[in-house]
């Protein structure tokens, strides 16, 4: 399923409301600054067709709703900060479980995007050092393309990582650098 | 058409129109099931041939972010979800190796009361004896590096579950886990990016590849062949498992067709081929395992980005149909599980370092049914009973004891009707005026059972006692869609153990 231009536009607006830049210290960029755009995309070209229609529906009630939620005769995208956080507030908290699950479901799509940019993981403090996902660098999925793997020698390279000692801080044994090419190893604290 | 060893992708068969194989044992899913399967089986001298829906996924593509992780490796790329009342989500793999590239290395065996009601009550007697089990499980545990979690890998999330535990004098464990040098990257749930899992893709699949088995992935096995009565074959096609797009045909001839493809996949293939047995029991019968959790906040740090994803465990409730685990999550999964929205929902975030997360699962006596849905999707029936909610209350009263008995100064309950944030084991007391509504808990389901359950009688199961279809010879089903019961357990070990049985059976050995 595509979503069109404006779609984008508000799921990445509610986005940034449940993810906002500069509430804290640690946190100055939000879901709004750090172009979640391709995420989006990336989503809705893998997500299969019913739960594409179901963020498509969110973002669409939560575009529409503000004058049955708070009472102002705008759609979200033209409400203020606090005002867009009264309308998230009020549906996540509503008695009718259908409506708790709109804003739900964009937080969960959200954080998979916005929380797992390294550029955010490290500034609470997770030292992993990977790299930015394949969407962020308008990139296919790794591995789409794959064709004949030899399943052996992965098993064998595999083997080769088994390590000297249990601690997964001790240095990786010189296997792993050819087994595990870059981008994963680079992931390692 | 390939090398020893070489698996087989849609990319390497685009340019053909369709693909024929011969063997003498076809075996449809590589995952707990399946692997064991073809590696008894290749190892015994059969020409084995495995197909899989999904890709391998080799280190070198693993990433570390979970998107990419459920794009490359979960089924429905993770939105796979029941619906009863509410909707839960229910979680498997779809890569070579199955669920076991995605879930979290936890080891166990069938606990010998479940095994007990299988054989008495519902008419295992002999087929599956538990000290056949127990050989090979242990067989497993060396072929799989089966240890607890070691100390300097098992982080503070999972520490400060053991602490809990001791602060209540209960029963509690490091996890068995079939993983080797674990690097403590906490991303058990994706296929994991250091490579250390021992999940089947790098452990039986390749085992039974040395022994001479074929392997086709990215290839959707669709309609069994048939002839003189028997079940000779399969057909498929190869299916581009990012875009969808359809590729070649896949026809397998084999002397028998052995499906191990989970308690969702494996009674959809049999529905779409007319088999619903005497009993009508196809696709029907599916339990599972559903669950909730706590977050903790903690003065001290937690860093659950450090550490096995799953590494401690109590089963001191079992018997009240509880067991706990420490379930650690990286940030953009955990994120969606803090409380509120905005700048709120952002100090939390930023707070994540201290926060840590335990669940409990429940050994629930809810039988959903999986068939096939509108659009070509699948539709799956499945939900919390009222009485699983009634225990999941007491058990997330448990784990709030745990928690504030490890010093955790708040919680995050997760339960609508109850405060965002908890302070006191007295506000968790609460919970007991929460109704009974699966909709006010946010759960997930893993471990699915049952769905061509396993028995003497062709009226009342679908499958007989040496795996085989009733009435439908040549066809046998291996995975745990042949247990009368879910386990209480996390069942990975045990679907590997009596789908190796089986095939032992199969290969008369």
């Amino acid at each position: 399923m595509q979503i069109t231009p404006f779609e984008r536009r508000w799921l990445v607006t509610i986005f940034d409301a449940i993810y906002p830049g500069g509430a804290t210290d640690a946190l100055p960029a939000g879901a709004g600054d750090v172009g979640l755009e391709r995420f989006v995309d990336d989503v809705f070209d893998h997500a299969p067709f019913q739960p594409a229609l179901g963020i498509r529906l969110a973002t669409w009630v939560i575009l529409l709703c503000p004058l049955f939620v708070i009472g102002r005769a705008r759609t979200f995208v033209g409400l203020s900060r606090e005002d867009r956080e009264q309308v998230l507030h009020k549906l996540g908290s509503s008695r009718v479980w259908a409506l708790r699950e709109l804003p739900a479901l964009l937080k969960m799509v959200g954080a998979l995007g916005y929380c797992a940019l390294p550029a955010v993981q490290r500034q609470i403090g997770i030292p992993l050092l990977a790299a930015d996902p394949s969407w962020a660098r308008g990139e296919p999925t790794p591995g789409a393309d794959l064709t004949r793997q030899d399943a052996i020698a992965h098993a064998n390279a595999a083997a080769a990582l088994a390590p000297a000692s249990d601690d997964p801080r001790a240095p990786e044994p010189p296997a792993a650098a050819s087994a595990a090419t870059a981008p994963a190893a680079e992931g390692t604290a | 058409m390939s090398e020893p060893g070489e698996i087989i992708h849609i990319g390497d068969a685009r340019a053909m129109k369709r693909i024929e194989d011969h063997c003498d044992v076809v075996i449809i899913g590589t995952g707990a099931a399946g692997a064991p399967a073809a590696r008894v089986l290749a190892a015994a001298g059969l020409d084995v041939v495995m197909l899989e829906e999904g890709p391998f996924v080799p280190l070198e593509v693993r990433r570390h972010d979970q998107w990419t992780g459920f794009k490359q490796a979960w089924r429905d790329v993770g939105f796979q979800v029941a619906q009863a009342k509410g909707v839960l989500p229910i979680l498997q793999g779809r890569s070579v190796g199955g669920s076991t590239t995605i879930n979290g290395a936890i080891v166990h065996r069938v606990p010998e009361k479940i095994h007990a009601r299988w054989v008495d009550e519902f008419g295992w007697g002999n087929a599956v004896p538990m000290k056949d089990l127990d050989r090979i499980y242990d067989r497993l545990d060396v072929e799989l590096s089966v240890a607890p979690a070691p100390e300097p890998a098992r982080g503070q999330n999972n520490r400060l579950m053991g602490a809990g535990g001791d602060a209540l004098g209960i029963r509690h464990n490091v996890i068995q886990r079939n993983v080797i040098g674990c690097r403590a990257t906490a991303r058990c749930l994706q296929a994991c990016p250091t490579g250390r899992k021992q999940s089947m893709d790098v452990t039986l699949i390749p085992q039974a590849m040395r022994d001479g088995a074929r392997l086709y992935a990215t290839c959707r096995a669709e309609r069994f062949l048939r002839a003189a009565g028997r079940v000779t074959g399969v057909e498929g096609v190869f299916v581009d498992p990012i875009t969808g797009e359809r590729g070649p045909e896949m026809v397998v001839h084999a002397k028998r067709v052995l499906v191990a493809a989970s308690a969702i996949q494996s009674p959809l293939l049999l529905l779409a081929n007319g088999i619903r047995g005497r009993s009508k029991q196809v696709g029907r019968r599916l339990q599972a395992h559903p669950g909730v959790s706590i977050m903790a906040t903690f003065d001290e740090p937690v860093d659950m980005w450090f550490g096995a994803t799953q590494g401690h465990e109590t089963t001191h409730w079992w018997d009240e149909k509880m067991k706990f685990e420490s379930v650690g999550v990286p940030l953009e999964v955990g994120a969606a599980r803090l409380p509120g929205f905005g700048r709120e929902l952002m100090h939390r975030i930023a707070d994540w370092g201290h926060v840590a997360q335990w669940g409990v699962q429940v050994r629930s006596d809810f039988m959903g049914r999986v068939r096939r849905g509108l659009f070509g999707g699948t539709s799956i029936r499945y939900g919390f009973s009222a009485q699983d909610i009634a225990i999941i209350k007491i058990g997330l009263g448990r784990l709030a004891e745990m928690a504030f008995g490890a010093g955790a100064t708040s919680l995050y309950p997760g339960v609508h009707g109850l405060p965002d944030v908890v302070t006191s084991i007295d506000e968790m007391r609460a919970l007991d005026d929460v109704p009974n509504d699966p909709r006010l808990f946010h759960g997930i389901a893993s471990h699915l059972f049952g769905t061509t359950i396993m028995g003497p009688d062709p009226a009342t199961s679908v499958v007989g006692l040496d795996g085989q279809v009733h009435d439908v010879p040549g066809l046998y089903v291996l995975d745990s869609s042949l247990y009368p019961t879910n386990m209480g357990v996390n069942p990975a070990h045990t679907i590997s153990a009596i789908s190796w049985h089986l095939a032992e059976r199969i290969a008369g050995v």
